[in-house]
Formats: structure tokens, C-alpha cells, sequence
């Protein structure tokens, strides 16, 4: 069987495991851009309250979140 | 936080640092512990997993591949493509505008559970990644040993045996990837330290 099978039976897949990891992962990822694009915007003199606007959350979110960095 | 500790476990933790530094890995955990203690060569601690073909380059070769860089799993590339993301293809993206390694940067610890009281840092001294929970316990784990062996300082021993959690931990799965059995690794520690005494 081709890789690309494989993938296409993953991706429809019902099975929890395939599913769940592909979620979990995917949120790593979004941590993982997240924290570059806040840093970055942070960098270019963005204020905390433009970059939680920008990422539909308050100010007082992104700021906890990202600020000990 | 280390104050029992001798010079050579303290090491330990430094290189166990470093080593989560390289893997840009946000945290301290016990996978890292292990690599400091194989790192202490020359220690009957490292001698013993290295007579189980368990050394610094094969516990490195194992965390890569069952933990992976930069706070993604092993799995994570596969798990993605699932859904239609080429980890890699995003991996060239965020480098080409950011520089490299870009992706693997170590990230805020967000899991950190929201408290309205901050808990207050008793101890100051310490100023280098979070310890892991199952970390933390590794350390009241060799410091039990240390009191239990009636010498009142943790050495890197005792930290291997801490390290050889029954309750689990990233260090035995390493070590258990690597075909070694833990249980077997504390015997020999033990008896090559009944040996010694």
C-alpha cells in the first residue's frame, strides 16, 4: 500500500488513537506558532492589548501567557 | 534544593539541564536526569547502564526518537500529516522568516495551572528549567536512599535509584527502550555498591 493511502485511511479514520494524537499535535504546533508570532509582534512594538485582539483573546490572557518569556 | 547533593550529583543536574537545553525541551524531567547521570562516566552508576548498552549517545538517540525536539513527540509529524499538515513544510516555513530552529524555540510553560494565589518560590537558588513533578520525586526518591544508605549526601548513585521509579517515569522508559530490564539495573547498582562499602 502507498504512503499516501495510508494517510487518506488515517485522516478518515475513527479510531480515537489516530484522531486524539492528530489533535494533540496539532496543538503543540499552534503553541509552538503562537509563542513565535507573539514574540515577533512583541519585537515590532506590538502592545499586549493589539496582539490579544488580534488573537480573539483579552489582553490579560496573552500577557500571562506569554510574557515570563 | 541541592544542598545534600555532592559536587559530582550537582553535575548532574547541570548536565541534565544542558541536555534539555539542546533538545529545546522547556522542561527539566527525569529523561534529562538520566542523561546527566549517563554523562557522569567513571560513575558506578554509569558504568552499570553502560554494561547494558545503555550510554550517553544511545539514551540521546532513544529521547530523540521517543520525545523528540522542541516539545514535539516522535509522533507528531505522522499525527499531522493525518490531517493533512506537512510538519516539516511548516518547519521550512517558520525558518525561512524567523531563523533557524525557529520551531523547536522552547515555549512559555502554558499548562502551568492558573492559581489566583501564586504559589511563593521557597527556594531561591535554583534558577534553571521547571523540575517535572515525576523529577521532583526522583529527588526525594535519592534523597531517601542517601538517609536509607546512612550517608546523609545524595550522591549520583542514589540518584540513579531514585531515577528507577516503580511508579514509572520517562528515565525507565528509556531505559526499557533501550532492552534494559530497571529492575536489573537497581541489583546491579546495589551489589556493586554492597561491594564497594
Amino acid at each position: 500500500m502507498t504512503e499516501a493511502v495510508d494517510t487518506a485511511a488515517a485522516a478518515t479514520s475513527q479510531d480515537p488513537q489516530v484522531g486524539l494524537a492528530a489533535v494533540a499535535a496539532l496543538r503543540r504546533l499552534v503553541d509552538r506558532l503562537e509563542a513565535l508570532q507573539v514574540g515577533s509582534a512583541r519585537r515590532q512594538g506590538w502592545s499586549w492589548e493589539e496582539i490579544g485582539q488580534a488573537l480573539g483573546v483579552s489582553r490579560q490572557a496573552v500577557h500571562k501567557k506569554h510574557s515570563r518569556r | 534544593m541541592f544542598e545534600r547533593f555532592t559536587p559530582d550529583a550537582r553535575q548532574v543536574v547541570v548536565r541534565a539541564q544542558q541536555e534539555a537545553r539542546n533538545f529545546a525541551h522547556p522542561w527539566l524531567g527525569t529523561e534529562h536526569l538520566l542523561l546527566g547521570v549517563l554523562d557522569a562516566s567513571g560513575e558506578p552508576a554509569a558504568a552499570v547502564l553502560g554494561d547494558l548498552g545503555i550510554t550517553l549517545d544511545t539514551a540521546r538517540d532513544a529521547l530523540g526518537h521517543l520525545v523528540g525536539r522542541g516539545g514535539f513527540c516522535a509522533n507528531d509529524a505522522a499525527a499531522l500529516r493525518t490531517v493533512g499538515i506537512d510538519l516539516e513544510q511548516v518547519r521550512r516555513a517558520a525558518e525561512a522568516n524567523f531563523g533557524p530552529g525557529a520551531l523547536d524555540r522552547p515555549v512559555a510553560q502554558c499548562r502551568r495551572r492558573a492559581s489566583l494565589f501564586r504559589r511563593r518560590r521557597v527556594d531561591d537558588s535554583y534558577d534553571g528549567l521547571p523540575f517535572m513533578p515525576r523529577a521532583k520525586r526522583v529527588l526525594e526518591r535519592a534523597r531517601n536512599e542517601a538517609k536509607s544508605s546512612g550517608v546523609g549526601d545524595i550522591d549520583v548513585d542514589h540518584l540513579l535509584l531514585g531515577l528507577l521509579d516503580p511508579k514509572g517515569n520517562m528515565a525507565v522508559e528509556l531505559i526499557r527502550h533501550l532492552g534494559a530490564d530497571p529492575e536489573l539495573v537497581r541489583a546491579r547498582l546495589r551489589a556493586r555498591r554492597d561491594t564497594a562499602a
